[in-house]
C-alpha cells in the first residue's frame, strides 16, 4: 500500500509526477495536433502549438490515397484472430499447469517464456519458406497464425498466473457442493477467471496490433495491417508530416481509445495481475 | 512429467487419471508448437548458416565457417553489433533507473494515480513504428524540439542527435526509453506494492532514511520482480528493428544499423541468405551466452532446495 | 443416517506415508474431532472421507456402502474449509443455492432451505451481499450455512475457526456445539487446538505420524491417556513426566522414590502428574527452587528447578504466596498419578 507521507510532500510528488506525465504524453499530443494542421503549418519554424487553422484535409487525403479501412480491417482481424486463437489453445494448457501441476510444469513454463528472448530473425526465413509453400504469404490467415505463435508463451504465462490465483479450496468446495467437472469449470472457474482472461486478451490485442517485424516482412499489400500502412508513409513521402501524423493518429486511435476505457484491465494485464 | 505423475497416478486410480489425461492433452499443442516452431526453425537456420545459400537456400553447398569469416570482416555488421551493445547497455541502465525512480515516486501516494498510470502506459501501447516516426520528427532540427527551444529565445540551443553519426543511437535510445520505460515502471510499481507495509514501519522506527531503505531492504526483496523486468528489457533489446526502420532507416550512412536489420537485408534485399543465417546464428549465440548461465543459476539453485 | 466406517486407510504421496492404516467407526450423530500436531495426517484423513483425495489402499464406507471410488460430488457430504472457500463472484444467496441447484432441487424448496438456514445463522440480512463485503465471522457463518442447506449425511470441518480472532472463536465454538445439538447430524472436525477438541467433541481421535494414538471421550483422554504422547499432548500446561524405573513396587527417578505400593512388574517406566494435581507440601517427594512465577489471578503457574535435576511445572489454585527463589516441595497424590511402561503405554496403577 501507499506509504504514509505528509501533505506537502504529497503535493510535491504529485506535481513532479504530473510534470513527467505531461512530458511523456507530449509526443502523442503533438502528433495528434499536427494531424490537424496544413503541411506548411506542420513544418513551420518556430512550430505553432495551438494557434493554427484546424483542418481535416489530411485525413481525407490519407483516406483517399490509401485504403485506410482495409488496413484497419486487416489489423482488427490479425490482432483479434491471433489473440482469440492463442487464448483457445492456451486456456487448457494454463488450466492443466495451474491445477494439475507436475514437477516439470515450472520448467516448461520458463522454457516457453525464454523462447521470447530468442531473436525472431533466427526463425524468420524458415517460416517465410513455409509460408510460400502453404500459400500464406501476404495472407491474413498466415499472420494470424504467426502472431499467435509469437505471443502464445505470454498468453500461457499470464493465464497461468491468473489461474494460480484462484484458490484450489474453492474448486474443492464446488466439488463438495456436488458440481460436476463441467459445472465446476462453467460456474466457478470461468467466472472467477474472467478478469484475468480479459486482461490477457487486451494485452495481446495491443501486442499483436503493434507487431511490425512479422507484418512488415510477411505481407505486401493484401494483408498489410496499420503498422505497414504508417511505415509506407514514412520513407518516400517522409516530408509530408501532417499527413503522416494523420495516418499515425488513425493507427493509434483505436488502441488509445481501447486503452482509456479499459484502464483497469490494461494495467492488470501489463503487470500480470500484480496491481489490483 | 509422466514420471512424476505415474507415481501418484497408480495411487489415485481412475478419477485422478481422468482429471490428469485432459490436462496432458491440453498442453500438447502448446509444447508442440514451441518445439517445432522455435527449436525446429532455429536449427534449420543454424544448419544453413554453414552453406553458401544466396537467393535460395542451398543445403548442398557446404562452406563451413566461410560465412562467419565474411560476417566478422564486414564493417556494417561490426557497426550493428556496436550499436546494439550501446542501445542494450543504455536501455538496461536507464529503464531500470528511471523506471524505479518513477515507481518509487508513484508508490508514495499521488493524486490521480490511475490516470497517471495510464498515461505512462500509453507509449507502450503504441507500435515502434509510430514511436520511431514521432521521435524522428520531434528530434528534427528544423521544426522539432530544437526549434521550439530556440523559438523560446534560447538561440544557442542545439539538440540534433539524429543527423550525427556519433549521436544517432542516443536519439534512438531516447525514443526506445520513451516507449518502454513506463511499462517497466508499472511492473516495478507492482513489485513495490507487494512489499509488506510493516517493513516500512520497521525501518522508520529504526531511523533508516527512505533512500537507504530502498537500496538496502526493498530492492533485495524485489528480486523476482527484477528478474521479470530484466527478461522484458532484454527481449526488447534483441527485438530492436522496427524502431530503427521507422526512425532512422539505419542512417546517417550506416551509423544506426542493428543486427536484425542486417539479417533481414541480407536475406530479402541483397540475396545473400547464407550471410543472413550466419548473422542470425551469431545473435542467437549471444543470447544463449547470457541465457544459459542465468537459467543454470535459476534452476540449478532451485533443484538443490527441493 | 450418518455412519462412516474407515477400514485400514493408507495414503502415500510418493515415498512419504502420510496415513499408515487408519481403522475408525464414526457413529451416527456424533461430533468427532481429529486432533494432532501438524503433519499428523488429520486433514488428509478428512479429505479421504470427503472424497477430495483417494486413499492408496483401504475403504471408506458411508452407511455401510463402500464409497471409496465415489467422487466427492456424489458422497452427499458437506465441508467447511479453513479459508471458507466462498465463491467470490456469487452473492451469499447464490453461494448457499449453488449446491442445491446442482441437485436439480425445485426452486421453492431451495428458497425455503436458504430461509431456514440463514435465520438459524442470523445471516438473513446479508443474502444479497458478496463474500468480499463480509467480515471474517460473517463469512464463517455463510460457509457453515452453505453446508447446512444441503442437509448432508455428515459435516466435515477443516480447522474452520482458525482464521477468526480469539474472542470470536470462543463464541463460534459454542454456536457450533449448539448447532450440533440442534440438527444432530454427524460432524467430523479437524483442529490442532486441543481446547476446541475438548470443548466440542463427543469423541476425540488423537493422531500422530499417520497413526491413531487414542480414540476416547474428552474426559477419558484427560484422565486416562493411553500413552506418553497423548499424555503430553492433551492438557495445558503439559503433564510433568519423569522417566525412571520400577523396582519392587517402587517408582524410582534420579534416586527419589516418587511412588510406592505399585503392584507392577519391574522395569523402566515413566510416571506422569498433571501440573494442576501437584500439592504443595513440606517434605514432599519433589523439591526444588522456584525459577519463575506466572500469576494469572485465578491460578498461579510455578516453574520449578528440581534439586535432583530436571524441572517441573505446577499450577496452584488462586494467588499463591510464593516468589521466584523460594524453596518448595510437592506431593504426588496417589490417585492422580499416571504410569507408563517402557514402551510408553499406559499401565493401570
Amino acid at each position: 500500500m501507499a506509504r504514509a507521507v505528509t501533505t506537502k510532500r504529497k503535493s510535491i510528488n504529485t506535481a513532479l509526477a504530473w510534470a513527467v506525465g505531461l512530458l511523456i504524453f507530449f509526443p502523442i499530443l503533438w502528433t495528434v495536433l499536427t494531424s490537424f494542421k496544413t503541411e506548411a503549418q506542420a513544418i513551420a519554424d518556430p512550430p505553432i502549438f495551438l494557434g493554427f487553422d484546424w483542418t481535416f484535409e489530411n485525413y481525407s487525403t490519407v483516406m483517399e490515397r490509401s485504403n485506410y479501412m482495409r488496413f484497419l480491417w486487416n489489423s482488427v482481424i490479425i490482432a483479434g484472430g491471433s489473440t482469440i486463437l492463442g487464448v483457445i489453445i492456451a486456456v487448457p494448457a494454463a488450466w492443466s499447469m495451474a491445477f494439475v501441476p507436475s514437477k516439470r510444469t515450472k520448467d516448461i513454463l520458463m522454457w516457453m517464456l525464454s523462447t521470447k528472448m530468442l531473436p525472431a530473425v533466427g526463425v524468420l526465413y524458415p517460416i517465410y519458406l513455409l509460408f510460400i509453400r502453404l500459400g500464406w504469404l501476404d495472407s491474413r490467415v498466415g499472420l494470424v497464425i504467426v502472431l499467435m505463435l509469437i505471443n502464445l508463451p505470454i498468453i500461457v504465462w499470464m493465464l497461468y498466473t491468473y489461474f494460480k490465483e484462484i484458490p484450489g479450496e474453492i474448486l474443492e468446495a464446488a466439488r463438495m457442493d456436488g458440481a460436476s467437472l463441467k459445472e465446476e469449470i462453467l460456474y466457478v472457474l470461468t467466472p472467477m477467471a474472467v478478469p484475468g482472461i480479459a486482461s490477457t486478451l487486451l494485452l495481446n490485442v495491443i501486442l499483436a496490433w503493434n507487431e511490425a517485424f512479422w507484418t512488415l516482412n510477411l505481407t505486401a499489400a493484401k494483408a498489410a495491417p496499420l503498422t505497414a500502412f504508417i511505415a509506407s508513409y514514412s520513407s518516400p513521402e517522409g516530408l509530408f508530416y501532417a499527413k503522416l501524423s494523420a495516418a499515425s493518429t488513425m493507427a493509434i486511435a483505436p488502441i488509445l481509445i481501447l486503452g482509456w476505457f479499459s484502464q483497469k484491465q490494461l494495467v492488470r494485464g501489463l503487470t500480470f495481475g500484480a496491481v489490483k | 512429467m509422466s514420471l512424476a505423475n505415474s507415481g501418484q497416478g497408480t495411487a489415485r486410480r481412475p478419477n485422478k487419471l481422468l482429471r490428469n489425461l485432459p490436462a496432458k492433452i491440453a498442453s500438447i499443442p502448446m509444447v508442440l508448437t514451441a518445439l517445432v516452431v522455435f527449436v525446429g526453425c532455429t536449427l534449420w537456420t543454424i544448419y544453413h548458416s554453414f552453406t553458401g545459400s544466396r537467393l535460395l537456400p542451398a543445403p548442398e553447398k557446404w562452406v563451413g565457417l566461410d560465412q562467419y569469416e565474411r560476417l566478422w570482416g564486414t564493417r556494417r555488421w561490426l557497426v550493428s553489433i556496436e550499436n546494439l551493445a550501446l542501445y542494450g547497455a543504455g536501455s538496461l541502465i536507464f529503464s531500470l533507473v528511471i523506471g524505479f525512480t518513477l515507481a518509487a515516486l508513484l508508490d508514495r501516494k499521488i493524486r490521480g494515480e490511475a490516470v497517471f498510470r495510464t498515461i505512462f502506459l500509453y507509449p507502450f501501447a503504441l507500435s515502434f513504428i509510430v514511436t520511431g516516426l514521432a521521435w524522428q520528427w520531434i528530434l528534427n532540427p528544423d521544426f522539432g524540439l530544437q526549434s521550439v527551444v530556440q523559438g523560446w529565445g534560447w538561440a544557442g540551443f542545439e539538440f540534433n542527435p539524429l543527423n550525427d553519426r556519433n549521436t544517432v543511437m542516443y536519439g534512438v535510445l531516447i525514443a526506445g526509453l520513451w516507449q518502454g520505460t513506463g511499462f517497466i515502471m508499472i511492473v516495478l510499481l507492482a513489485g513495490l506494492r507487494g512489499i509488506d507495509e510493516d517493513i516500512w514501519k520497521a525501518t522508520r522506527i529504526e531511523g533508516i532514511p527512505a533512500w537507504k531503505t530502498y537500496i538496502v531492504v526493498i530492492i533485495p526483496m524485489m528480486r523476482a520482480t527484477f528478474v521479470t523486468v530484466l527478461v522484458l528489457i532484454a527481449s526488447g533489446i534483441i527485438k530492436v528493428y522496427d524502431l530503427i526502420v521507422a526512425q532512422t532507416s539505419g542512417g546517417p550512412g550506416i551509423a544506426s544499423e542493428v543486427p536484425a536489420k542486417y539479417v533481414i537485408e541480407r536475406m530479402f534485399q541483397s540475396q545473400n541468405l547464407g550471410q543472413g543465417f550466419a548473422a542470425s546464428t551469431m545473435m542467437l549465440l549471444s543470447v544463449l551466452i547470457v541465457l544459459i548461465p542465468w537459467a543454470y543459476l535459476e534452476f540449478g539453485g532451485k533443484k538443490k532446495h527441493d | 443416517m450418518g455412519q462412516i466406517t474407515l477400514k485400514d486407510i493408507r495414503k502415500s504421496f510418493g515415498p512419504v506415508d502420510v496415513l499408515k492404516g487408519i481403522d475408525l467407526e464414526i457413529e451416527q450423530g456424533e461430533f468427532l474431532v481429529f486432533v494432532g500436531p501438524s503433519g499428523c495426517g488429520k486433514s488428509t484423513l478428512l479429505r479421504m472421507i470427503a472424497g477430495l483425495d483417494k486413499p492408496t489402499s483401504g475403504t471408506v464406507e458411508i452407511n455401510d456402502v463402500d464409497v471409496t471410488q465415489v467422487s466427492a460430488a456424489d458422497r452427499g457430504l458437506a465441508m467447511v474449509f479453513q479459508s471458507y472457500a466462498l465463491y467470490p463472484h456469487m452473492t451469499v444467496r447464490q453461494n448457499l443455492a449453488f449446491g442445491l441447484q446442482n441437485t436439480k432441487m425445485p426452486k421453492a424448496e431451495i428458497d425455503r432451505r436458504i430461509a431456514d438456514a440463514s435465520t438459524m445463522l442470523e445471516i438473513d440480512g446479508l443474502l444479497s451481499r458478496r463474500p468480499g463485503q463480509l467480515s471474517g465471522g460473517q463469512r464463517q457463518r455463510v460457509a457453515i450455512g452453505r453446508a447446512i442447506v444441503r442437509d448432508p449425511t455428515a459435516f466435515l470441518l477443516d480447522e474452520p475457526l482458525s482464521n477468526l480472532d480469539a474472542e470470536l472463536r470462543v463464541s463460534m465454538r459454542a454456536e457450533l456445539s449448539a448447532l450440533h445439538d440442534r440438527i444432530k447430524t454427524t460432524m467430523i472436525y479437524v483442529t490442532h487446538d486441543q481446547v476446541e477438541a475438548m470443548t466440542m467433541a463427543d469423541r476425540i481421535v488423537v493422531l500422530r505420524g499417520g497413526h491413531i494414538e487414542q480414540v476416547a471421550t474428552p474426559l477419558d483422554l484427560f484422565n486416562k491417556p493411553a500413552n506418553l504422547f497423548v499424555a503430553g499432548f492433551i492438557g495445558a500446561p503439559a503433564m510433568n513426566l519423569f522417566s525412571g524405573s520400577l523396582e519392587n513396587g517402587q517408582f524410582l527417578c534420579d534416586g527419589r522414590v516418587l511412588g510406592t505400593a505399585l503392584r507392577l512388574q519391574d522395569g523402566p517406566g515413566t510416571l506422569g502428574i498433571r501440573p494442576q494435581h501437584l500439592i504443595l507440601a513440606d517434605g514432599g517427594a519433589l523439591s526444588g527452587k522456584i525459577a519463575l512465577v506466572e500469576s494469572l489471578g485465578i491460578e498461579t503457574v510455578l516453574h520449578v528447578d528440581l534439586s535432583e535435576g530436571g524441572n517441573l511445572i505446577a499450577v496452584l489454585p488462586g494467588q499463591a504466596a510464593v516468589k521466584a527463589g523460594d524453596q518448595v516441595a510437592f506431593d504426588i497424590p496417589r490417585d492422580k498419578r499416571h504410569l507408563f511402561d517402557g514402551q510408553g503405554q499406559r499401565v493401570p496403577v
